[in-house]
């Protein structure tokens, strides 16, 4: 028998008393017992760290590692994380509401800007205009709140600025004009064309 | 397989893989400890279709006992495998000092094999793979490992039995 066979043949013997944990006989092969007093050392009990070591590493291991892996073991688990992605992607989208359309009666009553030099009215005034939800009691309420725009359809506008007595197109030079005649004064708002000229003064240097 | 019955299952394997190069109990769990710290490092990553976990982890161990090897040359550090073993915990005891006296013999004459044939020894009496195993994880043959190992322990015996005349 040459060496390949012996060696075979001991790798077989060795596999077998690994395997089924045995101890050859007394009488047999010196070198398969060899094999099985170094088949028993274990030296694991002489190591401090192993408690220890477990301690610092699992825990770690279990939040993060084990977390994921078991997540996503699941096809259940799997699908149900990305409908939850898919929801979390769409809600600023779902909170918006559509704008209203305005209705003729609204859009009469919105005042027209208040010419330069009116004073401002106090601050208090502007408070009053907000729906009563969002005035707040105290100063521990939110300075800022987001309100629908069809909350607000229902709010009445206070001491207009002005009132438009008459309006009226005419013609003038080079285009036309829209008068608008208010109990403070009259308005035109004119189109026509203009050239540089007529606005900025030229200056040679 | 999470990481927490990785290491109850292979820490008393990995450990005595350990050690079989490092002799020093304090210097084992030293690597021990590395070896576990770098597969925690890398466990998101490991794909278990790719192979057992046995494999994977007895490849990170080979490589910091090598470092640790390396390590060791290079500070110039005189290697501690001949410094006495710390007493045993009850050495009164006649059955623990010979079971320590016969664990000692044997860890010499592993510790006179050349550094493959320690290593293959180690894996194949540590880490329970076997022979095909040991030859994916180090490269050889299948048939190689066999003759490495039978070729191991009949000089370890001729070692022994030298020793006893």
């Amino acid at each position: 028998m040459n060496e390949t066979e012996q060696a075979e043949l001991f790798n077989k013997e060795l596999d077998a008393l690994l395997r089924d944990g045995g101890t050859p006989s007394a009488s047999g092969d010196g070198a398969l017992r060899l094999a099985s007093s170094i088949a028993a050392l274990d030296f694991s009990g002489e190591s401090s760290v192993k408690a220890s070591l477990r301690a610092r590493l699992v825990p770690a291991g279990e939040g993060l590692t084990s977390l994921l892996r078991g997540l996503f073991s699941n096809n259940y688990a799997r699908a149900a994380f990305a409908a939850a992605a898919i929801a979390v992607a769409l809600l600023p989208s779902a909170r918006r509401q559509p704008a209203p359309v305005p209705q003729p009666g609204v859009v009469a009553q919105i005042s027209a800007p208040a010419p330069l030099g009116t004073p401002l009215p106090p601050p208090e005034a502007f408070t009053a205009r907000l729906p009563s939800a969002l005035r707040g009691g105290g100063s521990s309420g939110p300075m800022f709140a987001s309100l629908p725009m069809g909350e607000l359809r229902g709010e009445p506008i206070k001491a207009p600025v002005m009132e438009l007595n008459s309006g009226s197109r005419t013609e003038r030079q080079g285009g036309t004009a829209m008068i608008f005649e208010t109990g403070s004064g009259t308005f035109a708002l004119e189109r026509r064309e203009v050239k540089p000229e007529q606005i900025f003064e030229m200056r040679t240097l | 397989m999470d990481f927490a019955e990785l290491y109850d299952r292979y820490f008393n394997k990995v450990y005595n893989y350990v050690r079989y190069h490092v002799r020093l109990a304090a210097e084992a769990d030293d690597v021990t400890g590395r070896i576990f710290e770098a597969a925690l490092r890398g466990y998101e990553t490991y794909d278990q279709a790719r192979g057992p976990a046995q494999g994977w982890l007895f490849g990170i161990a080979r490589n910091a006992v090598t470092d640790w090897a390396r390590g060791r040359n290079r500070r110039g550090e005189v290697s501690l495998d001949d410094a006495p073993e710390p007493e045993a915990r009850d050495p009164r005891l006649p059955d623990a000092l010979e079971r320590k006296e016969e664990r000692e013999r044997l860890l010499d004459a592993i510790s006179r094999l050349d550094e493959r044939s320690r290593d293959i020894i180690a894996l194949k009496f540590s880490s329970g793979m076997n022979n095909r195993e040991i030859a994916g994880l180090t490269g050889l043959g299948e048939s190689n490992v066999g003759i490495i190992i039978f070729r191991a322990v009949k000089k370890m015996q001729a070692d022994l039995e030298g020793e006893k005349i």
